[in-house]
């Protein structure tokens, strides 16, 4: 966790981590596959965050990585450090928020799955936000305040609220970069109540009714 | 917005006739759809994800809100239209229906059905209900069939039990009967430590009527078993998801599920593994979706899964959906989170009995078991937690004939991540024992539960 917390400040320092480099002798995965492509964007939603992320479901997990194709598989198995396919935890929040590469910046990209970025921020970071920042530090973690697409985030892991769902047993799907062994996936976790891990929420998401909203909506009886 | 459309439909163009590489599969919510996926057909249809909050176990007379949070997806991955219908039957009258389009915030009133699940006067019923969805290009996702629907029930009677806090930082110590450090080998649990991801141990374990302590080793692909920390046996059972859990029938028969990926259509399986040998069955489907929990209480192994948040086996699929756990005996366990209270009650031919709502001072986290104790009883084991200070444990309630015969706090002991609802089982000796993980290695906990079994 330490050497990663480093290694993405160094990455941030010297300003490169808007693209990670491939660093094999061997060409890589992401040599291979990624490329730049991004645009600033507007009314962000989050439905179209969790749209964003259904694609990146069944990939690969790869630390400070971040470019991943849509073939439900992991394209580089057994090989989390090596440029191969997918985000860590961390990278793929920041993908799914559409946050700006630099560190504090306001505003919406969106990032093609393909373009290799990690973002700025580790999980660290996610957890303990400044106030400047374009995400902030929910005051509690009910049901009552946290929405869909917020994150959970510790030192050391961050998982987005796939759903205002609750099962039977108070646990909470949770759309995560859970390690190289299973990838990016929808997993029942207990993060909601564990004060290792604290509500973080993106700033400034458009509301999901727009550009149609008409008011809150009344439950629908059914007879 | 649109300039993602476009940036989409620009790269579709230059993957060309790859269009399943945007393509998304066509099953959600569990249920496959008619193509497989896979096909061409399915792939280019959207993606219907449903999911809803389920009441399980209501009071007469309470308002019944049933969120409903329904997302349709192109195989683009922007937003797509679709109808939500949620259906329901109770009493002699017949099928029911309201609809709306899709979106998240969806809330259904079934408080209509829920009154008349009591009309002639009954101390309980039940309402029978499906949610579904469909989206143009006939994408459809139902949860539940009028044939083989979801269901919750209302009764008259659940009496109130408050159930006294205990002091964070007040934990019972336990005594530990099972200690495995971390590594490979017959008497190490594999762990694969997170670095911006989590550590990974052992997904789930179980105790049996000879002191045996089970361990699913996912690490080392085995389900190892332990007297005391002496490996008794191995059995290799190949590579199983970080959510696959370990249950034993009653005659001493052990089941594994398992899933074969993260997404919301996975397939779950089972398998038994073979008793005293180095074997393990072929596996049988259970269904797709996220499982929560297997248990094998009566011989035949269930899983319950999401969306549907049903209990299901193999190989009928739907056919023999139940909203509780099945006890021995045909009776099925009802349980609910949510707030600061869990609902428990039992079924027994349909009739809701022995129906209690524990409330306590705080907002819970996740329900880590609930099983029958003793006749009339129940015990309990959930997650209660304190934001300022922050301050999180388990608390473990035993209740009987409406009054709380035991309660303690049991630390959280999660270095490695286990299934959520894999930490805790009671065992046939009515003690409780815990899954606990620490930097150095994995723990099997006995608790005491004061011999009131």
């Amino acid at each position: 966790m330490k050497r990663g917390a480093l290694a993405i400040g160094f990455l941030i320092l010297t300003g490169s981590l808007t693209l990670l480099p491939a660093t094999a002798a061997r060409a890589s995965w992401v040599s291979n596959n990624c490329y730049v492509n991004n645009v600033s964007d507007s009314h962000v939603r989050r439905s179209d965050a969790k749209a964003y992320v259904s694609i990146a479901l069944d990939e690969g997990y790869e630390w400070g990585g971040g470019c991943w194709n849509d073939n439900d598989r992991d394209d580089t198995p057994g090989q989390p450090n090596s440029a191969g396919e997918g985000p860590d935890c961390s990278g793929l929040t920041f993908k799914a928020w559409e946050l700006r590469s630099s560190v504090g910046a306001s505003g919406f990209i969106w990032w093609d799955k393909f373009q290799n970025i990690h973002g700025p921020y580790s999980s660290t970071s996610f957890h303990s936000p400044q106030s400047t920042w374009p995400f902030f530090k929910l005051a509690d973690k009910s049901y009552d305040t946290t929405i869909y697409m917020d994150a959970f985030a510790k030192d050391g892991h961050i998982g987005l609220l796939w759903t205002e769902s609750q099962p039977q047993d108070g646990t909470d799907s949770i759309a995560e970069a859970l390690g190289d062994a299973w990838g990016v996936g929808t997993w029942l976790e207990s993060y909601r109540r564990n004060t290792d891990y604290a509500g973080i929420r993106r700033k400034d998401w458009t509301p999901d009714c727009w550009p149609n909203c008409k008011g809150p909506r009344s439950p629908i009886e059914v007879p | 917005m649109r300039r993602r459309g476009r940036v989409v439909a620009v790269l579709a163009a230059l993957l060309g006739a790859g269009s399943l590489a945007w393509a998304i599969p066509a099953t959600a919510g569990g249920i496959p759809l008619s193509a497989p996926v896979g096909s061409i057909g399915a792939r280019a249809r959207p993606h219907l994800g449903l999911t809803y909050t389920p009441p399980v176990l209501v009071r007469a007379g309470e308002p019944v809100s049933v969120p409903v949070d329904a997302a349709c997806l192109t195989v683009g991955g922007t937003e797509c239209s679709a109808t939500v219908t949620v259906a329901a039957r109770a009493g002699a009258a017949g099928w029911s229906r309201a609809s709306a389009a899709a979106g998240a915030f969806l809330r259904f009133d079934l408080t209509a059905p829920a009154a008349r699940a009591l009309e002639g006067g009954a101390a309980s019923g039940s309402v029978a209900f499906t949610v579904s969805a469909r989206a143009g290009g006939a994408a459809a996702v139902a949860l539940g069939t009028e044939a083989t629907p979801l269901r919750f029930y209302v009764t008259r009677r659940m009496p109130v039990v408050s159930v006294p806090a205990v002091p964070f930082g007040h934990a019972a110590a336990g005594r530990t009967t099972l200690y495995l450090p971390w590594g490979s080998g017959p008497e190490a649990a594999g762990v694969a430590i997170g670095n911006e991801s989590l550590t990974l141990g052992p997904s789930s374990f179980t105790v049996d009527r000879g002191g045996l302590t089970y361990v699913l080793d996912g690490l080392q692909q085995r389900l190892a078993v332990f007297r005391g920390s002496s490996l008794v046996r191995a059995v290799g059972v190949g590579r199983v998801s970080p959510d696959a859990d370990v249950a034993l029938a009653p005659m001493g028969e052990a089941f594994v599920s398992s899933s074969d990926g993260g997404s919301d259509q996975r397939a779950v399986a089972v398998r038994r593994v073979t008793r005293g040998a180095s074997g393990i069955d072929s596996s049988q489907l259970i269904g797709h979706g996220i499982p929560a929990q297997l248990d094998a209480g009566t011989g035949v192994p269930r899983v319950r899964l999401l969306p549907e948040d049903e209990w299901r086996s193999a190989p009928s699929g739907q056919s023999s959906l139940t909203v509780g756990r099945l006890l021995p005996g045909g009776a099925e366990l009802l349980s609910v989170v949510r707030g600061g209270s869990v609902r428990l009650g039992t079924v027994v031919r349909g009739s809701v009995r022995d129906a209690v709502e524990l409330r306590f001072g705080t907002d819970l986290g996740e329900l880590a078991l609930a099983a029958p104790f003793g006749s009339n009883g129940y015990v309990v084991v959930v997650h209660v937690a304190s934001d300022h200070p922050a301050a999180d444990q388990y608390q473990a309630v035993v209740v009987r004939d409406g009054r709380v015969v035991s309660t303690f706090a049991i630390a959280r002991a999660d270095y490695a991540r286990s299934a959520p609802l894999s930490r805790f089982r009671l065992g046939p000796d009515g003690a409780l024992y815990q899954l606990a993980s620490s930097s150095d290695g994995v723990r099997v906990v006995r608790f005491d539960l004061g011999g009131v079994a």
